[in-house]
């Protein structure tokens, strides 16, 4: 086990937004959070890099063990920890410099890594994010000439050349176009093998496609969790079913 | 009725040019005789009415030097400061007024606060010194205004990432944030230096001599500058040729004028390269 999430309120100045949620977060394996818009997930996705804390008047309570250590502590070092803990936006928001100033951020900025070492780690990252051999030969041309699909991959490949463990994913489909779409669902199944990944997502096709675990949640409570398949063929709480039928949301 | 409309646009824009032009044109022809050689690379002689205005002009570009050397890292460091750290509470917005306020503040006040803080006070004398940190003071409000601004126009998303990344805030502001807001900054510097460089309220109580045909050897030194000399020979001199006064005026213009052309080339390059 990756995560686990153990009674987790947020709030929002005095608006609840996540009502004790309790979730077990598997390592190399994809779990996808559902729900309608305003439901809380999220806010919970990002409680687990801790980029709740940007927003001023939030407060989380509750327990986050990242490998049995608890992060939601105002001992925690959040730097440390958004570099184990990486994340992957709805819109592709590469920055406006070359592609390889992009991929080579993280490492930069960490001081992990200079010179050849640099260029290696951007060409593990980029095929890590398959698209390498689609960039190979313009590292130098601004990363704004890409497409849309190759923007977020290449935001993918920026979040994996920090070398997290975990890869947060807030709807990174919901701008692309299908088979853009297709291009980043096959890298999430490659991406498992080595990383622990968790998607939110609009789109209930996409969570059945691709997760191994999914969570349901409606007004800030997590009202179903548990396989995929489970969720989507037998789920325990019908309004778990409403939803997933589109009779609900 | 649209076409009136065009006109009255027309006339407004050639009521705003054609004086800007006939100065410049003015002088140009009038000036352009008196500027040689000997005239940018001499002393000057005759109770100045012979001779060049070279302490005129190294005292300008030291003075300018001056000022940006004291005023551009407090301007952008502070832009920085009220644009990525402040909380944005009543005192923040008091001070970023007190800012706006201060950019409207007749120089020759500055001037005299020059006077009393760093002449007197602290004792600089009347000094390249005092003059620079009071054209410093003075160009401060349009640095820090239009930085901030600069600043506070780069999307949050930049931040917002490069915080996702394990980066720290002033991470983010030195690798992102602050190459992004480098055009704007830049203008806010070319606007804050040109001013100090064609003022003369505020250097004529802290540094500006009257006449002082040799060169400053010391911050501590007193110069010549270009507007203060301009000054001098145009109103206190009297027969004074009036091709010199114009052939400074010139110089003072073309010194402005080419540093503006410089820092915006350096904008435009800058700019060529950000596309959001």
């Amino acid at each position: 086990m990756k995560v686990r999430v153990a009674h987790l309120n947020f709030y929002y100045g005095d608006f609840l937004a996540l009502s004790d949620i309790s979730m077990e977060i598997l390592d190399r394996q994809i779990t996808a959070l559902i729900g309608p818009s305003g439901c809380g997930k999220s806010t919970f996705l990002r409680c687990l890099n801790r980029m709740n804390d940007t927003i001023p008047c939030t407060c989380a309570e509750g327990q986050i063990l990242l490998d049995g250590v608890d992060i939601n502590t105002p001992e925690t070092d959040v730097v440390a920890l958004r570099q184990r803990v990486g994340m992957v936006f709805q819109r592709p928001n590469p920055f406006p410099q070359s592609i390889f100033d992009n991929v080579a951020f993280g490492p930069r900025v960490l001081g992990t890594h200079r010179g050849a070492g640099l260029a290696d780690v951007v060409e593990q990252s980029l095929r890590g994010a398959a698209l390498w051999t689609e960039v190979k030969d313009e590292l130098d041309h601004d990363a704004l000439s890409l497409s849309l699909g190759q923007q977020q991959r290449l935001c993918i490949a920026r979040a994996i050349a920090v070398q997290p463990e975990v890869i947060l994913m807030d709807e990174p489909c919901s701008a692309l176009d299908p088979i853009a779409t297709l291009e980043i669902e096959e890298l999430m199944q490659r991406l498992k093998e080595n990383y622990c990944i968790v998607i939110v997502t609009h789109n209930m096709q996409q969570a059945a496609r691709v997760s191994d675990w999914t969570g349901f949640f409606w007004l800030g409570e997590l009202v179903e969790f548990g396989a995929t398949e489970t969720v989507f063929t037998r789920p325990q709480h019908q309004l778990t079913e409403d939803y997933i039928t589109g009779r609900a949301g | 009725m649209q076409r009136i409309g065009f006109v009255l646009l027309v006339l407004a824009a050639l009521v705003v040019v054609l004086p800007i032009l006939f100065v410049v044109g003015a002088i140009v022809v009038r000036g352009i005789g008196a500027v040689s050689w000997e005239f940018l690379s001499a002393m000057p002689r005759d109770g100045m009415k012979a001779g060049g205005i070279l302490p005129a002009i190294v005292g300008t570009l030291l003075l300018t030097l001056g000022t940006a050397l004291a005023a551009i890292p407090v301007g952008v460091g502070g832009a920085i400061y009220l644009s990525e750290y402040a909380a944005d509470i009543w005192l923040t917005r008091a001070i970023r007024l007190a800012i706006i306020n201060l950019a409207g503040i007749p120089s020759v006040v500055y001037g005299l606060f020059g006077l009393g803080l760093f002449v007197l006070f602290l004792q600089f004398g009347t000094s390249i010194l005092a003059g620079s940190l009071t054209l410093a003071i003075m160009t401060l409000p349009i640095i820090i205004s239009a930085a901030e601004e600069a600043l506070r126009a780069v999307p949050t998303e930049f931040r917002t990432v490069s915080t996702s990344l394990g980066g720290t805030r002033w991470q983010g502001i030195r690798y992102i944030v602050l190459p992004q807001a480098l055009p704007g900054i830049i203008t806010g510097l070319i606007l804050g230096l040109l001013r100090a460089a064609g003022e003369t309220a505020p250097i004529l109580f802290t540094v500006a001599a009257f006449f002082l045909p040799r060169l400053p050897h010391s911050p501590l030194d007193q110069t010549m500058a270009l507007p203060y000399h301009l000054y001098v020979i145009s109103t206190q001199v009297p027969g004074m040729p009036v091709d010199v006064q114009y052939g400074t005026a010139l110089v003072l213009l073309a010194l402005v004028l080419s540093m503006n052309v410089a820092a915006t080339l350096i904008r435009s390059y800058y700019r060529r390269r950000r596309q959001w």
